[in-house]
């Protein structure tokens, strides 16, 4: 039996911040029944394990308050909840659960059509 | 600006912030001379033409720098804009929506054969700052639904240890008011 013992294996998912259940409800439809089985795939995954085509980024140089103690900031991560790419959510990793904090549209632009 | 906003804390920022929202989307509406550059067929004017967009290239890129340093300010004060960010995202959907026109209408006068090319690359130099802007305004955008994330209330009990619970968690707050 493995030990994980870097604190990187998402165990739990966490959808308990009243931002990110009010922006989960403004959601379309489709959108939800998407990111709901994209982010049921997270179950299990170490970090440094999740597919690529799910576009997990850590929010570089910006660390966000911790959902465990309040006075500590803690690494946050974005990742894309449609896989279109159109959707994205963020979450910060303690102690295995992901606690998610925000979701919605995701905008972007090329220079060149 | 409503005075309770005005007193919260990153009122200043945010204050600041309302005030280069009005500016950018001040300099988004054309003026007569720019409208005729962006949908005439021929350039009599080329060297004004290239001016007129350069400088609004220049404008662009000084607002998307503007907007990377107040989300960096933001985020290290981690100021709660809750209350103006209501008002504040709509502008800043309507100022990306004014640069994607933007953005649209130098690609088509890079189409156009009877623009030169200082214009065509001048239209270059604005649909790259335009991008840049656009790029800047959505990480702000960000940047305060980040931040609201951070001042919000949570609640308890809404933890799933399986696919399964957590699919009943979210029926659950699809259900809930």
């Amino acid at each position: 039996m493995s030990v994980e013992l870097d604190g990187r294996v998402i165990r739990g998912v966490d959808i308990g911040n009243t931002v990110f259940v009010s922006k989960w409800k403004n959601l379309p439809g489709n959108v939800q029944t998407e990111a709901l089985e994209r982010i049921k795939t997270l179950f299990g995954l170490h970090l440094d394990q999740v597919p690529a085509g799910l576009h997990l980024h850590q929010l570089v140089g910006k660390e966000v308050q911790s959902r465990l103690d309040a006075k500590k900031k803690v690494k946050a991560w974005t990742l894309h909840i449609t896989a279109n790419d159109t959707y994205k959510a963020s979450f910060t990793l303690e102690n295995g659960t992901a606690y998610f904090r925000t979701c919605g549209l995701h905008d972007a632009v090329d220079k060149k059509p | 600006m409503t005075s309770a906003a005005l007193a919260a804390p990153g009122s200043t920022v945010m204050d600041l912030t309302g005030r280069r929202i009005k500016k950018v989307d001040k300099d988004l509406q054309p003026s007569l001379f720019t409208r005729c550059v962006r949908h005439m067929g021929k350039f009599v004017f080329e060297a004004l033409a290239v001016r007129s967009l350069e400088s609004m290239a220049v404008r662009f890129t000084d607002d998307a720098i503007w907007f990377k340093g107040v989300s960096t300010e933001s985020w290290d004060d981690n100021i709660d804009a809750r209350g103006p960010m209501v008002a504040m995202i709509p502008r800043l959907e309507g100022l990306k929506a004014s640069l994607l026109h933007i953005r649209k209408d130098m690609l088509a006068l890079q189409q156009n054969v009877h623009c030169p090319q200082a214009v065509k690359q001048a239209a270059g130099h604005v649909v790259s700052s335009a991008v840049d802007l656009f790029d800047a305004i959505e990480a702000f955008k960000w940047t305060l639904w980040e931040l609201e994330a951070n001042h919000s209330p949570i609640h308890e009990g809404y933890t799933a240890q399986s696919p399964e619970e957590l699919a009943r968690l979210f029926e659950r707050i699809q259900h809930n008011a």
